[in-house]
């Protein structure tokens, strides 16, 4: 299964990033091969709409879930909207350890926007 | 003549000077009444207040409204142009969706341009209204009012001084523009063709209205870009670019001024003038402004 998973620096060592939008890297890894690639994201300082840049590019990347800390309004309706699944970190503190939790089936799955958002003060 | 009154810091007396402006410029030196009487335009459009001073029966009223795309699924082939278009991040392009995000759109109509299967177009949507009517002594009173939690209040603006001051020569008489307080993009779109400005933005009006120790301004207070930056840091920021820099870009590189120059769109501004839209994409006092450059707004 392909996973998403936020991080601080682009290895799978790296510490988790709690957040989506404007996570620092984006770790994609293949949970039966373990074969992982890092991307910088490019909506880190984005003015608005990071959320929704990332999931587009989760789509694009044909990732099946994603692990973070947390999913706006936007991310979740987009990332709702392809069809891909979202899990909260809950106790990992690397990307190894979320992929290993997730395989697990430790990791709890997210049903509905779990941030306010953060743009022009309004809701989605 | 259009007189703008503005200034770097809320609460550091505005509306009192416009409003005043506008009562003692309402009759002449015996005490009767001028022809035309002055127009008085409160464009503090998240925040109105001087309707309380000159106490206008407001008899007009007109919706302000932005343009955001619908598209037609049947029509669209997901191939991502509209999503590349958008400096906001407004659409995405998820596999075979487009999704529109509404709250993220700024209206400027750049994906309904680059549709090469025109599935997008376009429907109102309403972020606040304009109000007018007589006041006090004979003034011609309009104001905006933008609906709470629209981030948008550029077009709001924009619109209010095109319905508010219908023409634009001496048959207009005088036109007091209460800005908003600040520097950013609402300033410039306030004060934008105005002939004067009654409180100069060359001035450093950050410096100029640094607040007292211990106390803050009471409109602007914990609003990013209504001038609570600090003094000395960020000041050489993008908005010094809004009140500066007329002319200075290529507008046909902004989609939203390229929409303007075309003059298809209801509320647009005639001629290529680009202050108000230049800077909105760019993180208002989000603390991402490069500094060093502009030192003097």
């Amino acid at each position: 299964m392909k996973l998403v998973i936020t991080a601080t620096t682009p290895d799978m060592e790296a510490s988790v990033d709690p957040r989506f939008g404007r996570a620092a890297y984006f770790i994609v890894v293949d949970s039966e091969t373990m074969r992982w690639q890092a991307h910088q994201n490019a909506g880190v300082n984005a003015a608005g709409g990071a959320g929704a840049q990332a999931a587009q590019f989760a789509a694009q990347q044909g990732a099946q879930a994603i692990i973070s800390g947390d999913f706006g309004p936007n991310a979740y309706v987009a990332l709702a909207a392809a069809g891909i699944q979202m899990y909260l970190l809950g106790p990992s503190k690397t990307v190894a350890e979320a992929v290993a939790n997730f395989t697990a089936g430790k990791l709890a799955q997210v049903n509905a926007p779990t941030g306010a958002g953060h743009h022009g003060g309004r809701g989605a | 003549m259009k007189i703008a009154v503005a200034s770097g810091k809320g609460g550091t007396g505005k509306t009192t000077v416009a409003t005043s402006l506008a009562l003692s410029l309402a009759e002449d030196a015996a005490g009767q009444p001028v022809a035309p009487p002055p127009t008085y335009v409160d464009c503090d459009v998240e925040g109105p207040n001087g309707h309380l001073f000159l106490m206008p029966d407001l008899k007009r009223r007109q919706d302000v409204a932005i343009q955001i795309p619908r598209v037609d699924a049947a029509k669209c082939t997901a191939c991502g142009r509209c999503a590349e278009a958008c400096q906001y991040h407004a659409i995405v392009v998820l596999g075979k969706q487009t999704l529109v995000f509404d709250q993220l759109c700024h209206g400027c109509g750049s994906c309904t341009l680059v549709c090469p299967e025109g599935a997008i177009t376009e429907e109102p949507h309403a972020i606040g209204v304009l109000e007018a009517g007589p006041a006090a002594r004979g003034i011609s009173f309009a104001r905006g009012v933008l609906d709470v939690g629209e981030p948008l209040a550029t077009p709001a603006i924009r619109q209010l001084k095109k319905w508010a001051i219908p023409t634009d020569g001496p048959e207009e008489g005088i036109v007091i523009l209460d800005a908003p307080p600040g520097t950013s993009c609402p300033v410039g779109r306030s004060r934008a063709r105005g002939r004067l400005s009654a409180a100069g933005h060359r001035a450093d009006p950050v410096r100029a209205a640094r607040p007292a120790p211990g106390g803050r301004g009471g409109e602007g207070a914990g609003h990013p870009g209504r001038g609570d930056h600090q003094p000395g840091r960020d000041r050489g920021c993008r908005r010094g670019r809004v009140l500066r820099g007329r002319g200075a870009a290529d507008p046909a590189a902004h989609p939203v001024r390229a929409r303007h120059r075309r003059g298809d769109r209801a509320g647009a501004d005639a001629g290529g003038d680009p202050s108000g839209v230049r800077a909105a994409p760019a993180g208002h006092g989000r603390g991402d402004h490069p500094p060093g450059e502009n030192r003097n707004i």
